[in-house]
């Protein structure tokens, strides 16, 4: 496969997952601001989803996040470019995928900042992550389980490793803190804290599935990073990403962002809650987002061979 | 001037042909710019249905509007669902280029079995005699020392591509693909207006718009026999796998693209896809000790044939433009060394040079010692002084064209020219006469085409109409797309024909309103 093309489909499941990624969140920081909780303000929205820090109501934060264009870290920025990147290689995407994508780039850049007045917001961001469902379940059910699909997860997997940790590195200080300001201003319940950041990642369920006894600090870190069957924890996103580099790479090309990802699944494999907690979380969480960016940064170099293009194209010589 | 009922045959109930329905007021000899009459290629001058017709205008009068509507609307429907677009460039960041589809007219365009065979003779003729020119221009110059074609005129085309000169090519073949523009004058007699063999595009609306119109009208398809069009990925394929340099049965082919914003960027995929072929573009590709390879996941690969539809001034930094980012470095040493071959070959353009193009007819002579089959448009060269006298006498009635300008740039229109226009042109003319041709202006043929039709229509309120449309006269022209091989030439049956769908108007260009026909090319039953 050509490497543009590779990357074009990494890049479309990468963005594709930001868009769902932020979606929950933003919905989730809305549901706490209006219970009387919130984030972090506007500080931790922008640690979570990049950018500067947004002064304004928690309306304006929330049409920024959502509707501008002019931010590479808006939704609408990441739908934008999942589309454009699938349009460079609609012989590589399905139709099916092709105009789901279309389809959410048209009804997003339609919507007006008025639209999200009001109960419109939280219309707007669960309408998103249908979005996200249907582009995902269009692939997995048009898209060949040939080498284009495991790049597009291999993006998917990668960004959604990346969020997770990003979600648990900007939660860790607090985490660890005596009295979690989340927590405290919510009248103190240190279990409402726990449940915003398990909501944030789709995970609330799961975790009451998995830990009937209650909320833990421990259970809770424990389910995020090191849960081996919760399709958003650390760990499970790890294995998703070294399967998907398996089946990718080979001896040659694409084995050192095959180590690095090894190395990361180990990690997180071998690793009992308690030993996190030990190292401390925050250098734990650290040091799987270093080798998590390590891989991100191996498939540059390599199968996407960028760093070819300026060293092999002038060797052309005169004519 | 209402249709008059078919008269001419005497075989009972073909005879009785009444042309009516949403034929109803069909206007007969519609007057050009030119000042004369188009032919029309569906009725006579006295309303009489042409005999290659008369299932097609039989069948389509007894439609009923609303049967019309529902197939018209079918047509958009699926050519829209399909995303067969092409882009039209706006600007500005957030405008964004628009996506239009280049609408398929239901009526399609019949071409006779055996006029075809003519043309296609006429049309392969023409391609190998052309090809024979571009690699004598820049192999022997034979045609040059024996004073068939004025050197100067070469040597100074805009095209000639002085990067070729010495260049050996596969198999000879330099012109691939070609897709010439072919028009009918006021008597219907086929006229080469362009020959375009550098990087002809609107094959994939042929096949696009076959596909569509067997969908919309299996009934029609029963009743004729249509030659089929859906060879062409397949020919195409062959052509560019023959062209291999070191002769391998199973070579890496590649169409190399502009990218996802050229506006034949569907033409690219579809093609790509329906010969199974990879598409790539400049920054896929790159040189290394005069091979070209592909980048891929699994590293480098090696190419051998590069099908490309980037135009020669940005196909090679190197050679052609240096601020090119569309091309591959090196490509062109790559091919000198024999390593790639280039499909179209670099420098085919000289062929498509206006100028050059007075002297076609003398070329076939030259090369093949045959007498051309097809005729052009009579074209002036006005650098020749009888010619160019000629020309200012008849200047109303000319098209004065910049031999260096292409997609109608530089281009006066006699018959719509303005007095201000006219005199500026005489001015341009007498000052730089070398740099311009004039051709006789042409009456471009018309044909049946379903338009909304026109409230202001008097024979509307008569006619029941087509639920708000109506067969109405529009001008097009055609492009057959002619594959040159090793051992023979392949023509696809019909070709692109393009219409204007604004009344009056010759602009074909599907940037400009224009739309298309399924052309089709009939054997008799």
């Amino acid at each position: 496969m050509l490497s543009r093309i590779a990357e074009a489909l990494y890049w479309t499941g990468r963005y594709t997952e930001r868009a769902e990624d932020t979606a929950r969140l933003l919905d989730v920081a809305q549901r706490a601001a209006l219970e009387g909780g919130d984030l972090g303000g506007s500080e931790t929205l922008a640690a979570l989803l990049g950018g500067y820090p947004i002064s304004g109501s928690l309306a304006d934060v929330i049409t920024h996040y959502c509707l501008n264009r002019g931010a590479p870290e808006s939704l609408a920025s990441c739908v934008r470019a999942a589309r454009e990147n699938a349009r460079t290689i609609r012989d590589a995407v399905t139709s099916e995928m092709w105009e789901s994508l279309n389809t959410w780039h048209l009804q997003v850049a339609a919507t007006s900042a008025n639209e999200l007045s009001g109960g419109g917001s939280h219309t707007f961001l669960a309408a998103q992550r249908t979005r996200a469902y249907l582009f995902i379940g269009s692939a997995d059910a048009s898209l060949p389980r040939e080498e284009g699909w495991y790049w597009l997860m291999l993006g998917r997997w990668l960004e959604r490793l990346t969020f997770t940790t990003r979600v648990l590195a900007v939660r860790a200080p607090t985490l660890e803190a005596p009295s979690d300001p989340l927590a405290s201003a919510t009248g103190g319940s240190a279990v409402y804290g726990w449940a915003v950041l398990l909501r944030a990642l789709s995970a609330y369920e799961a975790f009451r599935g998995a830990h009937r006894a209650g909320l833990s600090p421990e259970r809770v870190v424990e389910f995020l990073l090191l849960d081996r069957h919760f399709p958003r924890s650390a760990r499970h996103a790890a294995m998703q990403v070294e399967d998907a580099l398996v089946q990718v790479a080979d001896e040659e090309v694409g084995s050192s962002a095959r180590r690095i990802a090894g190395r990361l699944r180990s990690i997180l494999d071998y690793r009992q809650v308690d030993d996190v907690f030990d190292e401390g979380l925050a250098p734990f969480v650290h040091r799987v987002a270093d080798l998590t960016a390590e891989v991100h940064g191996a498939l540059a170099d390599e199968p996407f061979a960028r760093a070819a293009l300026s060293a092999a194209s002038f060797q052309g010589g005169a004519v | 001037m209402t249709l008059a009922p078919d008269r001419s045959g005497g075989s009972g109930s073909a005879a009785a042909v009444e042309a009516h329905g949403a034929y109803d007021g069909y206007p007969l000899g519609v007057v050009t710019q030119a000042g004369s009459p188009a032919y029309d290629e569906c009725f006579d001058s006295e309303g009489r249905v042409r005999p290659v017709y008369r299932r097609l205008v039989n069948h389509l009068a007894s439609l009923s509007p609303d049967e019309l509507a529902t197939k018209a609307d079918g047509l958009e429907r699926s050519m829209r669902a399909q995303g067969i677009t092409f882009t039209v460039h706006a600007g500005g960041e957030d405008s964004g280029d628009v996506e239009r589809t280049f609408p398929l007219d239901l009526v399609p365009r019949l071409v006779d079995a055996v006029e075809w065979e003519r043309l296609a003779e006429g049309l392969t003729q023409r391609v190998t005699a052309l090809n024979a020119f571009v690699a004598d221009v820049y192999g022997a110059r034979e045609v040059l020392a024996d004073g068939i074609v004025p050197t100067e005129l070469v040597v100074t085309g805009k095209h000639f591509t002085r990067q070729a000169t010495g260049l050996t090519v596969p198999q000879a073949i330099w012109t691939h693909v070609t897709g010439p523009d072919l028009i009918r004058d006021g008597d219907g007699r086929w006229l080469v207006l362009e020959d375009n063999c550098r990087t002809p595009s609107g094959v994939s609306y042929v096949l696009e718009n076959r596909a569509a119109m067997v969908r919309g009208f299996p009934e029609l398809f029963a009743r004729h026999r249509v030659r089929p069009v859906d060879a062409y990925p397949q020919a195409l394929f062959d052509v560019l796998r023959e062209a291999a340099p070191r002769g391998d049965s199973d070579p890496t082919v590649v169409l190399l693209t502009p990218g996802a914003y050229n506006s034949a960027y569907f033409e690219h995929t579809f093609l790509a896809r329906q010969m199974g072929i990879e598409i790539v573009e400049g920054g896929d590709l790159f040189v290394d000790d005069a091979v070209v390879y592909m980048r891929t996941t699994r590293g480098r690969k090696r190419v051998d044939v590069v099908y490309r539809r980037v135009d020669d001034d940005y196909l090679d930094p190197l050679a052609f433009r240096a601020d090119s980012v569309l091309g591959v470095t090196g490509l062109l040493t790559a091919a000198r060394a024999g390593n790639v071959a280039i499909a179209n070959a670099v420098g085919t353009g000289i062929a498509d040079d206006k100028a050059v193009f007075a002297y076609v007819p003398a070329l076939i002579r030259y090369y093949l010692g045959q007498e051309p089959v097809l005729d052009q448009v009579p074209t002036y060269l006005c650098s020749d002084p009888d010619q160019l006298a000629h020309v200012l006498e008849n200047l109303p009635r000319m098209v004065v064209k910049a031999v260096s300008e292409s997609g109608g740039y530089g281009m006066t229109i006699g018959p719509t020219a303005s007095d201000s226009e006219m005199a500026d042109c005489r001015r341009r003319l007498l000052a730089k006469p070398r740099a311009y041709i004039a051709q006789e202006t042409i009456p471009l043929s018309t044909h049946p085409t379903l338009v909304p039709s026109p409230v202001s229509d008097p024979a509307r309120s008569q006619a029941p109409g087509a639920g708000g449309r109506a067969f109405r006269p529009r001008h097009c022209d055609l492009r057959p797309f002619v594959l040159m091989g090793a051992d023979s030439v392949t023509i696809v049956p019909g070709g692109l024909s393009r219409v204007a769908l604004p009344e009056g108007s010759l602009v074909v260009n599907s940037s400009q309103g224009g739309g298309s026909k399924d052309t089709w090319v009939v054997d008799e039953l």
